[in-house]
């Protein structure tokens, strides 16, 4: 017998294989025969090193050859239907503006959404879309959103939280729901209202709340814009404040076009809005002598300023001119006084009611600290920020027993809270919502819950599904009889919004109207303090936007700035009190906010805005800003010092005169004059000019003056739909924003405190004599035969030479690599748009006319052998504007908008002298001032 | 005889003999022992070489938004600097091609030094093009190489032309400077074996490239450099006429002017004779030179400093007046903008220093002061470093929609790039005066008997 086949123990049987395994796993085949005792003398060893090294680098080249093993993968053989890859798809839904439905499209690649257009048949988009709605699909792929339960700070789950709320109710449910209080974001959800109202059912004496940082919309007698002749706005910014602006815009510049009969606008206001930048005649007015200048309308003893005079005595004019044709606009923060002027304006219907109204925070504080709620469920919003300093709601909070909060971020409000819960964006889940005139909308998921999120009525009903609570509500409430229930959902499915009796009303709770809840309207004028605005921001709202980087890198609509907020007041104000602009000042001993001089601004009046100095928004929005909900409601600054420090605010455009240089016209219909925008001849050494560019379609963009509000819905749709980078404060700093479409700001007139203040959005003018084309040396910008100034990334070699000879300066340059990084998990890159590259470091980009969808159309027209026909085609940013201001078409086609624009006398190219020939060209501003 | 000329209107010291010449400048490659000036001199400058590499390693890893560029004004340092070394660059081949045509004596004795700046500075200017660009690696599509895309560059770009005049005008000089060095390096060679430094000598043999000085070596040695001499000397012009042209031909407000070309040419020139005295003025005092390079060569530099800085002086003054008699709004404004603008200081700054200092070199006393040229040279440097600093940055920042002005500054990366460029600068010319005969013996052996012939 051999030895070999002995073995004395099974230890040191199994101890050898165990051995001989490790070698194995530890190293590859042959890496310990170096190492080997047989080797015995150095030569040896040397030589044997030698054919090793020899042997492992010829083999290392086999490794390369060796075979894949067989895995099959499977064939898109059984394509989903109506799916084809590569063709977005559209979806019917509806985002919330302060509680009110506004119809959208959701364009989604392969299940995720990219871009949000307007829904063309929603009477509060029309189409159209603000720059909010356009921003809050990045929202949908924010990586600061919150993606678990949390219990005192700590991972929980959905079932343990159900399981504890159920307790808390078990618990308030003795005595009927005494103790036990919700506090919501006013609503106009019929799910919502419906759960609310089962929950008052079950537990009569639970009690509800709600709160947001913007006073809901009451409803109000509205009429169709375009129907008055004259328009008196007091403190109203209609284009940017109400559940249905869109529509409004719409109608408004319906009457602004040229050729229209034009409409007149009178705005009184303190602080510049888009409203007050569109109209005729606009007064500055500090808020606490809004009143008085009213009465002057009437009295005529009343001394007023010799511009206000003016400005009265021909608004008194036109008001009896244009009786019965004249809508009177009042803000809803003015005093009863003011509103009875209402009565002066053509009536128009009343919408239903559609918000909920339930008692605000400052009665829910009272009832924490009395003891009278001990458990609160807090459904969305964020009281803990978006409180005004005067209501100590964080300190009543305190009182409560068990506090959950639901919201999308782990937010300041979820830090004071014992429960946080993650909520579902409105695009990941089910929902309905009303708009301001009653139309009811399915809001519809595109996307399944990135994480684990739920809507707020889950919370209410957990045990059901928010598709079987949406569907439970429109099967009880719907209102249609020729249709079975199926096929009525599906229809108000598909066009996003049904008429406003599809839906009985059928919710008891109280509705919202407007309350005068506070007597301190301002109106009492003391000239020895300084009157006091707060108005949420435009883009960043009572602080949602904060986090969103498109948001805030957006130039707010007067300043121009971004990432930041400032103290708007005067020049006036500014030179008397020796500040300048960063100047940090202390208002009434709580907030330290940099000054910003902004011509048109009351005198007297600091503005402040909203939505800034969060600390629990996110990377992006933490500490961007000042936090002015501190000052609480107070409407005067009683002190106002110079701290002596200044801080950096950025704006995007640092100059604001036009230097005399007729960039922006503006033609008034009751002055004419012979001052028209120049005709420019074709100066060319070429025979027959028309032969470069030979293309079967000649592209061509037209921006009406008259029409863009410089509302930046545009700017912000083009960089959802071109993968346009956020770049951050400090690059924005050195000049290096990467909008593609700017929109620019002139302050026009003698008089600095009251200058008419003018939008002109430049984007690339697609010269056909590009300067940019000439000085590329690679020729990475180049010129197609359709009359595109194409910019060709993959060849750009960055010498950024087209830029300096750009004269309208629109091109951009990747300074660093802007991509969203790669391998960081970072959702954001989920948004882009596979049909736009996105562009890498050290390459210049710019305005396409977006050429991908031009494509797009081409290429289906081709298949169909036709023309591409007018309107088939719509940049993004023409597809957002609410005014229609931008017509994109083809030149080739006689009857097109854009080739009949082009004709029109107003028309007028961007430094045409320059012989740059544009293809986008402007129509001159038309306003209709009183004679 | 009459008077004696004073030594300073001689172009070589009185009695000044070739072994004289062959100790002073052979000596000072060979036999001089290297001192701790050098070493001082070359440490600071081999300090800042490796500032640039690492500032070209940082822009590299970043890229170019290290830099204080933006939109509007997308170009900044890296074009100034481009321009400005190249501009330096001109007295080199202005001195060797030009005066070598119009048979200028005076350029004998300061043509290899002047030469080898020029050399130095294009490697400067030459950085600067491909670092600026977005992604350098790319910067071989600016060449007309074959490729399967069939892809050429854009010809109707100056920044295409660019790329030829400049690897033309840095080869020509470099092989140009090369030949004139071919008898030295014999001159050398010969010196080392017979002092037994066998080891040079093989080196300096190496290079010479079997020179014998043979008739018919000479023969061939005169004429390739007289051709050599005639390629150079176009290309003295049409260089920096087409780095003016990268401007002319934009339509940016400050740019686009006609009299760019020769106004630039003017300006290079005038910045390359500063940039001589600057650096000659040190050299032949360290190194007893004085004997070959007088006084006099000194008051030549200095006339053509006059010379072409009123031509200069000529050019500010046309496009003062071209921007009022075109009545054309933009140019008005820029001219306005460049006097009383942000950057005001940098353009009076500018004035001082190219049109008012220089008139002092009218005086004769002057131009003999050693002190006071080399401090006008420095202040003419300045002044041709903001000329384009004004003309890049100033005419960029304010074109003409108001909505998109801005402002610029050159960032610490900026600064340490430009100052990374003098450390490459200053260590090849310590190498240089080290490694290679400053003076050119030849020429200089043939100047010194001549002279014995005419004046013995």
């Amino acid at each position: 017998m051999s030895s070999m086949k002995t073995w004395r123990s099974l230890d040191e049987l199994a101890g050898s294989r165990e051995l001989d395994t490790w070698l194995r796993d530890e190293f590859p085949a042959g890496a310990a025969w170096l190492d080997h005792q047989e080797l015995g003398s150095t030569e040896i060893r040397r030589r044997k090193f030698i054919q090793l090294m020899g042997a492992s680098l010829g083999l290392a080249g086999l490794t390369s050859c060796g075979r894949q093993p067989q895995e099959k993968i499977v064939p898109y053989v059984d394509q989903p239907e109506n799916t084809v890859p590569g063709v977005p798809k559209y979806y019917a839904s509806a985002i919330s503006f302060r509680g009110h439905a506004r119809g959208i499209l959701v364009e989604s690649h392969s299940g995720r959404p990219t871009k949000i257009e307007g829904n063309p048949d929603h009477p509060a988009s029309l189409g159209a879309t603000d720059a909010v709605a356009q921003a809050s699909v990045l929202g949908l792929y924010d990586p600061d959103r919150s993606k678990t339960v949390l219990h005192h700070g700590r991972i929980s789950t959905w079932d343990k939280f159900d399981e504890a709320h159920r307790e808390i109710l078990q618990r308030h449910a003795s005595e009927s729901g005494a103790g036990y209080g919700i506090l919501i974001e006013p609503t106009s959800s019929p799910t919502l209202k419906r759960l609310l109202g089962e929950m008052l059912t079950s537990y009569p004496k639970a009690k509800i709340y709600q709160h947001s940082g913007v006073a809901p919309t009451a409803p109000q007698p509205t009429v169709n814009f375009s129907k008055p002749d004259l328009i008196l706005s007091i403190d109203d910014d209609f284009f940017t404040n109400h559940p249905d602006s869109l529509r409004y815009i719409r109608e408004f510049t319906s009457r602004r076009k040229s050729g229209s009969k034009l409409n007149r606008l009178y705005v009184i206001e303190p602080t510049p809005t888009l409203t007050g930048a569109k109209a005729d005649h606009r007064l500055a007015v500090r808020p606490s002598r809004i009143e008085l200048v009213v009465n002057a309308l009437t009295d005529s003893s009343i001394q007023l300023e010799p511009h206000e005079s003016r400005f009265v005595e021909s608004l008194r004019d036109d008001l009896k001119k244009f009786e019965g044709k004249t809508l009177i606009r009042i803000g809803s923060h003015l005093s009863p006084n003011l509103k009875k002027l209402r009565s002066k304006s053509i009536q128009g219907q009343t919408p239903p009611d559609t918000i909920t109204g339930f008692p605000g925070l400052d009665r829910l504080t009272n009832d924490l600290t009395g003891g009278a709620i001990q458990s609160l469920l807090i459904l969305g919003g964020n009281p803990i920020y978006n409180t005004p300093g005067d209501i100590p709601f964080k300190n009543a909070l305190r009182f409560a027993t068990f506090t959950a909060h639901l919201a999308s971020h782990e937010d300041e409000t979820s830090l004071a809270c014992e429960w946080h819960l993650p909520e579902a964006h409105s695009l990941e889940t089910w929902g309905d919502l009303l708009s301001y005139d009653g139309s009811p909308s399915i809001c519809q998921p595109i996307i399944e819950p990135l994480y684990n999120g739920r809507p707020a009525i889950c919370i209410l009903k957990p045990e059901k599904a928010p598709y079987e609570l949406v569907r439970n509500t429109w099967q009880l409430l719907g209102n249609y009889t020729d249709l079975t229930f199926d096929d009525f959902w599906k229809k108000s499915l598909y066009q996003g919004c049904a008429s406003p009796e599809a839906l009985r009303k059928a919710s008891t709770l109280p509705t919202y109207t407007e309350t005068d809840e506070s007597s301190d309207y301002n109106s009492s004028l003391r000239e020895d303090q300084i009157d006091l605005v707060i108005q949420p921001h435009p883009h960043i709202g009572t602080g949602e936007g904060a986090n969103n980087g498109w948001l805030q890198e957006l130039p707010h609509p007067f300043t121009k700035i971004v990432w930041d907020n400032a103290a708007l007041v005067s020049p006036e104000f500014a030179k008397s009190r020796k500040l300048k602009n960063g100047d940090i000042v202390r208002l009434n001993q709580s907030i330290e906010i940099p000054i910003w001089i902004l011509p048109g601004q009351a005198d007297e009046t600091v503005t402040l805005h909203t939505g800034y100095g969060r600390i629990a928004a996110g990377e992006l929005g933490n500490g961007v800003g000042t936090n002015v909900f501190p000052l609480g409601h107070a409407k005067r600054i009683s002190s106002l010092s110079n701290t002596g420090k200044t801080g950096e605010l950025v704006t995007t455009q640092h100059h604001s005169m036009m230097e005399g240089r007729e960039l922006y016209w503006q033609i008034d219909r009751n002055h004419p004059t012979n001052e028209r925008p120049p005709e420019v001849p074709n100066i060319t050494l070429y025979q027959n000019p028309a032969e470069l560019l030979n293309g079967r379609y000649a592209w061509a963009m037209s921006i009406d003056l008259s029409s863009c509000i410089g509302c930046n819905a545009c700017v912000t749709a083009c960089q959802a739909e071109n993968n346009i980078p956020v770049v951050g404060k400090e690059e924005v700093a050195r000049g290096r924003e990467m909008h593609w479409i700017r929109i620019d700001r002139y302050f026009i007139g003698e008089n600095e405190s009251d200058p008419r203040i003018v939008y002109q959005p430049v984007t690339c003018q697609h010269c056909e004599q590009a300067p940019c084309e000439v000085v590329c040396p690679v020729e990475a910008t180049v010129h197609t035969a359709d009359g595109l100034n194409a910019m060709v990334y993959n060849r750009c070699v960055g010498t950024r030479y087209c830029t300096n000879n750009c004269p309208y300066k629109v091109r951009r340059f990747n300074f660093f690599d802007y991509r969203i990084k790669k391998g960081k998990n970072d959702p954001r890159s989920l948004q882009a748009n596979p049909n736009v590259t996105v562009r890498g470091r050290g390459v210049m980009e710019k305005c396409s006319y977006c050429v991908q969808r031009i494509q797009r159309a081409v290429i289906q027209a081709d298949r169909e052998q036709r023309r591409v026909r007018e309107g088939e085609i719509r940049t993004a940013c023409q597809q957002a504007c609410p005014s229609e201001a931008i017509i994109f078409g083809d030149l080739r086609n006689e009857m097109s908008a854009v080739a009949r624009q082009r004709k029109d006398n107003s028309a007028y190219s961007l430094l045409g002298d320059l012989n740059t020939r544009p293809r986008t060209i402007y129509l001159a501003e038309q306003t209709n001032r009183h004679v | 005889m009459s008077e004696p000329r004073s030594h300073s209107d001689e172009l070589l010291a009185p009695g000044t003999t070739v072994p004289e010449l062959d100790h002073a400048v052979a000596g000072a490659v060979l036999e001089r022992k290297i001192r701790r000036g050098w070493i001082f001199g070359f440490f600071i400058a081999f300090s800042l070489l490796m500032l640039l590499l690492a500032s070209i390693g940082w822009l590299f890893i970043k890229g170019v938004g290290i830099w204080g560029i933006n939109v509007p004004v997308a170009w900044g340092f890296a074009i100034i600097n481009f321009v400005w070394w190249i501009g330096i660059g001109h007295a080199g081949t202005f001195i060797s091609a030009i005066l070598l045509l119009l048979h200028q004596q005076w350029r004998t004795s300061i043509n290899r030094f002047t030469e080898a700046m020029t050399l130095f500075a294009v490697a400067c200017a030459g950085l600067f093009p491909i670092l600026h660009l977005g992604r350098p690696e790319y910067c071989y599509w600016l060449t007309p190489y074959p490729n399967t895309m069939g892809l050429w560059p854009q010809w109707r770009s100056p920044l295409v032309w660019d790329v030829f005049a400049v690897s033309t005008y840095a080869t020509v000089s470099l092989v140009f400077w090369y030949i004139g060095l071919v008898p030295d390096l014999g001159v050398l060679r010969d010196r080392a074996f017979q002092q037994g430094k066998i080891f040079r000598a093989k080196i300096f043999g190496i290079f010479s490239l079997g020179w014998r000085g043979s008739a018919k070596h000479w023969e061939h040695y005169h004429r390739v450099y007289l051709i050599l001499g005639g390629l150079a000397a176009p290309l003295v012009i049409s260089v920096h006429s087409i780095v003016g042209m990268d401007f002319a031909v934009g339509i940016v407000p400050g740019w686009h002017s006609t009299i760019f070309p020769p106004f630039f040419v003017a300006g290079a020139i005038y910045s390359g004779f500063a940039m001589v005295l600057t650096l000659l003025i040190p050299v032949r005092a360290i190194y007893g030179l004085k004997p070959f390079i007088t006084d006099n060569h000194l008051d030549k530099a200095a006339k053509v400093m006059l010379a072409t800085g009123t031509m200069v002086w000529f050019g500010y003054y046309c496009e003062l007046f071209m921007a009022w008699y075109s009545g054309d709004g933009f140019e008005r404004f820029l001219v306005w903008n460049r006097a009383a603008g942000p950057y005001a200081p940098a353009y009076w700054m500018l004035i001082l220093c190219n049109t008012i200092i220089i008139q002092a070199l009218w005086f004769k006393w002057v131009r003999h002061h050693v002190v006071a040229l080399f401090i006008i040279s420095i202040f003419a440097n300045i002044g041709m470093w903001l000329e384009r600093y004004v003309i890049v940055v100033v005419s960029l920042h304010r074109d003409f929609l108001p909505s998109s002005w801005g402002s610029y500054h050159g960032t610490r990366w900026d600064w340490a790039t430009f100052a990374g460029t003098f450390g490459l600068f200053f260590t090849l010319l310590f190498l240089f005066i080290r490694l290679i005969p400053m003076i050119s013996i030849t020429e200089m052996r043939e100047f010194i008997t001549e002279k014995r012939k005419e004046d013995p």
